[in-house]
């Protein structure tokens, strides 16, 4: 199979051994120094669901040459689909023991209003979590691709278009909690979620979810249609002439990795406890992008390597210096692609090709280095 | 071996006295066809914004002709090829692929897929795919979204692309990256990726421009190579190119088709020397 070639074996290696470690390691006596509590484990597993949206916003970006400024959006409605599950099964168990959520109380609702139908079953909203990021991105994909609209203007509408949510999603009256979200949940499938094993699991999922759809990904890009997708990014008014529906490549590819966030919304948001409209946010948006540039867009081990650094030195920093990850970060969107045009991937790119000269070579997506971030 | 020639010794022996040895069979004779226009164009007008660019163009292209285009700066020879690979439409006129595709109902992608390949003036190649993988992208072949996520090179595919590598003299560049090529060579690229598309009908819009004299002479040794295989419409403004492969030339000036012959009648005709010498001749 032409999928599981050295990139990808060496991607499922290092992500297999990191997911045992940190396995293993939660297993140990609470007194152990390398001892993982259940809070870092989750706080991994947050990353792994980081990971997986920015390998998503890669493969429209980093292939495509679409950048999008709002794949928040599908993250956070693929986290509201399992959110609304997780927050049925709380059932009578909320703080007024009524059989709606707390929210719903206070909007004086005594019944689930209809766009909640189907919330109850677990297979309903799993396939909510792909359907609804899915369908958005394939409406609004077909509307903006259709009438050719592409580079920075596609970005900002992307990114009203996430805005415009963020704001739907504070009002109470659309019954998705306003701004406080989804929160307090209890159960999933029967199992009680505030347990070790609950997040134990939950993180070998989302290390699961990340290797599934990092096959996905490697499977379109070391196709002929990734070939595509790299011609759509460097001229696609040339790939029409070649006979190609540059329109359906586009639709395609942005509609599948639209359904990957949602996917890393949904396993985002049991193991965060939360979600509310700020995962709307554009910030939000952007700073997953810029996880994306530093690591190395074109790449997709880039992007997963680029969202672990950055939230990593978000945590770090915002724990010892609250104030100053904003400035942190701030400095990042100037410096890398000033300082680093082809991220971190293509530090390690250049020095595997000094260690193994004429070995590694770097893969068809990879950028030109001087070309990189003009797009 | 029998030498069936015309002139030759021995004659075909004839058929049975019966007319149609097949009749019955299902297999009835059509009319012959003395020649067949591959590609006609019928008085095509374009026209940006008051400036007539083609103004009744007639246009007939047999099959498995070469044609050489020429005239001025502004004659509408590209606005030609515009208007066959279906990038600006006609205020009026017809063009016809093949007897039957109307190419002014079709958008690029279908006249591409149909088997009409075209060069651009500045050359367009995909910089940051390797010479293979340009190649690889154009092979003819189903290109919808599923089945090139599906598609895995034949060994007859493979072979094929070899030879159009050694055809456009790439084959030790095939790992390269197409953005490191000389102007020459992705002109060469870009015609091999044309070749890889089996295309019916070439339009090469200027193949040779910055090309070494060596290089050009390759092109066009390469160009008559294909001779029989397409239909090759060619754009050029170098005559001596022209001239080395053209067997007919169609004279183009104010969108109107000025002349049309071997290369001596043309340059012979006083038209076509005023349309050259004074501009406002013509």
């Amino acid at each position: 199979m032409r999928v599981w070639d050295a990139p990808t074996r060496a991607f499922a290696l290092v992500l297999g051994f990191f997911a045992s470690a940190v396995l293993a390691l939660s297993f140990l006596p609470a007194g152990n120094a390398l001892a993982l509590g259940p809070f870092t484990v989750s706080v991994l597993g947050k990353y792994l669901c980081f990971a997986l949206l920015a390998l998503s916003i890669d493969l429209a970006w980093g292939y495509l040459g679409i950048l999008s400024l709002g794949h928040g959006a599908f993250f956070a409605l693929g986290g509201y689909a399992f959110g609304a599950h997780l927050m049925r099964q709380i059932g009578d168990r909320g703080v007024y023991g009524s059989g709606v959520p707390d929210f719903m109380v206070f909007l004086g609702w005594e019944e689930y209003p209809w766009h909640w139908l189907g919330t109850d079953s677990f297979a309903f909203s799993l396939f909510m979590v792909f359907c609804a990021p899915g369908l958005l991105a394939f409406v609004f994909g077909w509307t903006a691709f259709r009438s050719r609209v592409s580079g920075v203007y596609f970005s900002i509408i992307s990114q009203a278009l996430t805005y415009a949510l963020s704001l739907a999603f504070f009002l109470n009256a659309l019954g998705y909690g306003g701004n406080n979200g989804f929160t307090d949940f209890k159960t999933l499938l029967g199992f009680d979620l505030n347990t070790a094993g609950a997040g134990r699991a939950l993180f070998a999922l989302s290390a699961a979810a990340l290797l599934g759809a990092y096959l996905v990904a490697r499977s379109l890009v070391a196709s002929r249609l990734g070939l595509a997708m790299i011609a759509v990014r460097d001229n696609e008014t040339r790939l029409r002439f070649v006979g190609y529906r540059v329109e359906r490549v586009k639709l395609f590819v942005f509609t599948l990795s639209a359904m990957m966030a949602g996917l890393a919304g949904a396993l985002y948001v049991p193991q965060a406890g939360i979600i509310n409209p700020n995962s709307f946010a554009p910030l939000f948006s952007i700073e997953m992008v810029i996880c994306v540039a530093l690591g190395g867009r074109g790449r997709l081990y880039g992007a997963v390597i680029g969202a672990f650094l950055v939230n990593a030195a978000r945590s770090g920093l915002s724990s010892y210096f609250p104030n100053a990850w904003l400035f942190a970060f701030g400095a990042l969107f100037i410096a890398v692609p000033v300082a680093l045009p082809s991220g971190v991937a293509g530090l390690i790119e250049k020095g595997a090709r000094r260690l193994f000269p004429g070995r590694a070579a770097s893969g068809p997506g990879a950028f030109p280095e001087k070309e990189a971030l003009n797009g | 071996m029998a030498d069936y020639s015309p002139d030759g010794a021995g004659r075909a022996p004839a058929l049975s006295a019966r007319a149609d040895p097949f009749e019955g069979l299902g297999w009835t004779p059509k009319a012959v066809r003395r020649q067949k226009y591959l590609l006609l164009l019928e008085d095509v007008s374009v026209s940006f914004d008051g400036f007539k660019a083609l103004d009744g163009l007639d246009l007939r292209l047999a099959e498995g002709e070469i044609r050489c285009l020429i005239g001025p700066n502004g004659a509408g020879k590209s606005t030609l090829l515009d208007v066959i690979t279906g990038q600006t439409r006609p205020d009026f006129g017809e063009a016809w692929f093949d007897e039957t595709f109307n190419l002014l109902e079709e958008d690029e992608v279908s006249i591409a897929q149909r088997g009409i390949g075209r060069k651009f003036q500045r050359p367009s190649v995909f910089e940051s795919l390797s010479v293979w993988s340009n190649l690889e992208l154009a092979l003819q072949g189903p290109k919808t979204v599923w089945r090139s996520w599906r598609a895995r090179l034949t060994g007859a595919e493979r072979s094929f692309l070899e030879e159009i590598l050694a055809l456009v003299s790439l084959s030790d560049k095939a790992g390269e990256l197409a953005g490191a090529l000389s102007h020459g060579q992705k002109q060469w690229l870009e015609i091999g990726t044309l070749l890889a598309q089996k295309p019916r009908v070439l339009l090469l819009d200027e193949p040779v421009a910055g090309m070494t004299p060596q290089e050009i002479e390759r092109s066009a040794e390469l160009i008559l190579s294909l001779e029989g295989r397409a239909t090759i419409l060619v754009v050029e403004h170098d005559m001596k190119f022209v001239r080395s492969i053209a067997r007919t030339v169609t004279v183009l000036c104010r969108g109107q088709a000025l002349a049309e012959g071997t290369m001596d009648q043309v340059s012979q005709n006083p038209r076509v020397r005023e349309a050259y010498l004074g501009e406002a001749a013509c």
